[in-house]
């Protein structure tokens, strides 16, 4: 490489480019790498003190932005300005100072700020004077608006495009947001106003979090794209889910509707969720149509930890909800109870999967969970692994058994999707479940029992669940066990996607899925068998699904069909069925896919 | 905003400072500042000359820009339901893009790319060179940068020494 200094003979207004764009200890130390850099740092236009990357003490966090207050050029604007506190220490001045600054100078997009303790006075000083006119974006994490003129709190933004307000408080009564650009709005966990009142015509964006009943008085958002309202902790009773609907019925315009109402207490945990993708009318219709029911509006039904629901709760809600349009019921299960396996020896592998599963669960759905629901929520997981240890004695608990519930849920005429978590579809007596607009089936962890009694030995040798869901297209079955039954004949006409992850030996059958083109099998067996003595079943049993067989099976050119294997080790191959077709022995392709023994 | 004389397959001939001849749709070029001011004024017939960028830089600005437009009408074409994870996707793909095209350059290159789109006036590709010679800087000590970029040192032992401590804090 040549030795030119090419740095150096930059624009100086690039060189300030780069320098607001480092960050501000780096920009510093580039003062004594000649007499050209010398002063170039002064003129960043970008300040982002942010005492974690310090790492320092209060006292030297005010020294170091002091320093660089002191010495930045006098005519140079800040376009983005950042105070973040990591501690709950330090006082007031420092804020003052910074802002007081950045008002002399003018031009400030940004600000973003989470200055701890309260600083009564700071966003009254935004109000009165209009120098912040500039500002695009204003994030505030933790600050107390107690005492300052709340009329005007932001109504003095023109130009603002971005606010965000986390667990900021102080406003009493109403919380007035006025600004003609808002594009972006994030309100989540601010305490105290009994009443938001928003007007921002170009709002694009919203998000709305509350742990307690809010009013909210919102103009009309004609470009509203996406809505999303949560409400924890809510009490029981429907006036909640109530005053959540009647707001999402506002913001009904938005292309994308989400409402989240989460109920607090352990025996009601389940959580409503409105989707209401491109269906904006008939969302706006149905309510106008019966305004007394809040349910009817609902699409989507998760219930978490299902084990601690009662019977008749889930009854309840079930056969109301099933009624309307609901499309979508999930049932998560709960970690504590576990998957019945042949093999007393279940591997480790096995069980942490459990637990990651339901972490990812949680993670889900509870993203906005503020810490106090965290510990509530262990709080309630210590009261589930109580329960679930003397599940027998409790008899409100609906036993695990989920098969109770399919009289309600085979009422629906409009459910598309249904998962369902770890437990029993204990004594079935209907050979098959008659989900006739169902199109994706999920089952984990689920163990199916039929009631042998009521029903023909034969048939018990194989049975086709599945054959009355005559839309299925998508069918995942994820560590499920046959308990009386040798066999399960899939018979899905329509069935195009099937994935199976199985811990036990699973015989399975497809006749009549002749849409099926994507297989994907991930098949754990436990350590302690070795591989030699189940081969010649799992030989048996893909080359089962691999025939043709009555016309069933895998019998399309483009199928794949993607085989996973555990022993402690993974082996993994992928198989094209055209070529398939022409593999005779299985353990060749086995062989030549992997070095395991 | 007007840009009456803007057209899809309207073709403006831009002249890099070593005498090569590149066209590009004016549909692109609206992404330079200064082009799109002068289509505005409508003075852009025949060769515009770009007095301060030369042939290989200007070819990669015009790669740049050719690629941000593409990406552009794409986004457009798409069906609604289906246009908010592509939207994703095509921002995370066009994130990989940019780093991409940016980390393959030497640092001649990237010097003469700031400076050409400085010029040119498109701000997102100056933002983009700009920040990669930021992360470049990120963290190192004032010897490590002099090494990177030949930077010959002008002051005494004892002005460096002044400097030092008056900005302590930075060096700790």
């Amino acid at each position: 490489m040549e030795k030119i200094d090419r740095l150096s003979n930059l624009p100086d207004a690039i060189i300030h480019k780069i320098l607001s764009l480092s960050p501000i200890n780096t920009a510093v130390i580039t003062s004594v790498l000649s007499k050209r850099w010398q002063y170039q740092w002064t003129h960043i236009d970008t300040l982002v003190f942010n005492r974690h990357d310090f790492d320092c003490n209060y006292t030297r966090f005010t020294n170091i932005v002091n320093h660089v207050l002191r010495h930045r050029h006098p005519s140079t604007n800040i376009t983005q300005l950042s105070v973040l506190n990591s501690d709950n220490d330090g006082d007031r001045s420092l804020i003052h100072y910074v802002l007081a600054y950045a008002l002399s100078r003018g031009g400030l997009e940004h600000l973003i700020t989470n200055f701890i303790p309260t600083i009564d006075d700071f966003p009254s000083s935004f109000s009165k004077k209009l120098q912040f006119a500039s500002l695009k974006t204003l994030k505030l994490n933790s600050v107390s608006f107690f005492g300052c003129d709340q009329d005007y709190l932001l109504s003095n933004f023109k130009n603002l495009e971005n606010l965000e307000l986390i667990s900021c408080s102080g406003v009493l009564n109403t919380f007035n947001i006025n600004c003609p650009l808002l594009a972006s709005l994030n309100i989540t966990h601010c305490s105290s106003p009994r009443m938001f009142v928003i007007s921002a015509p170009r709002l694009k964006i919203f998000k709305f979090a509350t742990t307690y009943p809010v009013d909210l008085n919102i103009d009309k958002c004609p470009i509203l794209e996406k809505a999303e309202l949560f409400y924890m902790k809510a009490a029981l009773g429907e006036e909640s889910i109530w005053s959540m609907l009647s707001l999402a019925k506002k913001l009904s315009n938005a292309k994308s509707l989400t409402v989240t109402v989460r109920f607090s207490g352990a025996m009601w945990g389940w959580m409503l969720c409105n989707n209401a993708f491109d269906e904006e009318t008939m969302l706006e219709e149905k309510v106008e149509d019966e305004p007394e029911n809040p349910w009817l509006t609902i699409r989507k039904l998760e219930f978490y930890r299902i084990a601690t629901f009662r019977q008749s709760e889930v009854e309840a809600v079930l056969d109301y909800v099933t009624s309307f349009r609901l499309e979508e019921i999930e049932f998560l299960g709960i970690k504590n109870i576990p998957i019945e396996a042949d093999e007393e020896d279940e591997s480790g592998e096995s069980d942490e999967e459990d637990e990651f599963d339901e972490s990812d669960e949680e993670d889900e759905s509870d993203e906005e969970a503020d810490e106090e629901d965290e510990s509530d929520e262990s709080d309630e997981e210590a009261e589930e692994s109580d329960e679930s240890d003397e599940s027998d004695e409790e008899p409100v608990l609906f036993h695990n058994d989920f098969s109770v519930f399919l009289p309600n849920l085979l009422k629906s005429k409009t459910l598309k999707t249904l998962k369902v978590g770890p437990c029993s579809f204990k004594n079935l007596s209907s050979l098959s479940l008659g989900f006739k607009s169902l199109t994706t089936l999920q089952l984990s962890g689920v163990s199916i029992e039929y009631d042998i009694d009521n029903i023909h030995h034969k048939i018990i040798q194989g049975c086709d669940l599945f054959s009355g869901c005559l839309n299925l297209e998508r069918l995942k079955l994820s560590k499920c066990k046959l308990e009386n039954l040798e066999r399960l004949i899939i018979k899905a006409p329509r069935l195009k996607f099937f994935e199976l992850e199985s811990i036990v030996d699973m015989q399975l059958r497809f006749e009549n899925c002749s849409l099926l083109d994507e297989v994907k099998i991930h098949y754990t067996l436990p350590v302690l068998i070795a591989w030699h003595e189940t081969d010649y079943q799992n030989q048996k049993y893909f080359f089962d699904m691999m025939y043709k067989d009555n016309g069933g099976g895998l019998n399309r050119e483009e199928a794949t069909l993607l085989l996973k294997f555990s022993m402690g080790k993974f082996v993994s191959c992928c198989i094209n069925v055209e070529e398939a077709k022409v593999v005779t022995d299985f353990n060749k392709v086995c062989s030549s896919k992997k070095p395991l023994y | 905003m007007s840009t009456p004389s803007v057209s899809v397959n309207r073709v403006l001939k831009l002249k890099s400072s070593d005498g090569e001849i590149f066209e590009v749709k004016q549909t692109v070029a609206v992404q330079s500042g200064v082009l799109k001011q002068m289509m505005e004024d409508g003075c852009t017939e025949g060769e515009i000359p770009l007095n301060n960028v030369d042939s290989p830089t200007l070819a990669k600005i015009i790669e740049w820009c050719n690629k941000h437009h593409d990406n552009d009408v794409e986004g457009r074409v798409l069906s609604e339901e289906r246009e908010k994870e592509k939207e994703k996707e095509k921002a995370a793909d066009m994130k990989k893009w940019e780093s991409e095209f940016i980390d393959a350059l030497n640092r001649d290159e990237i010097y003469f790319l700031l400076t050409g789109s400085n010029y040119m006036d498109i701000k997102e590709l100056l933002d983009c060179a700009a920040q990669k010679v930021a992360d470049m800087v990120k963290g190192k000590t004032p010897e490590a940068i002099r090494e990177m970029f030949n930077i010959q040192s002008d002051f005494t032992e004892e002005e460096e020494e002044a400097i030092r401590k008056e900005n302590q804090w930075a060096f700790d």
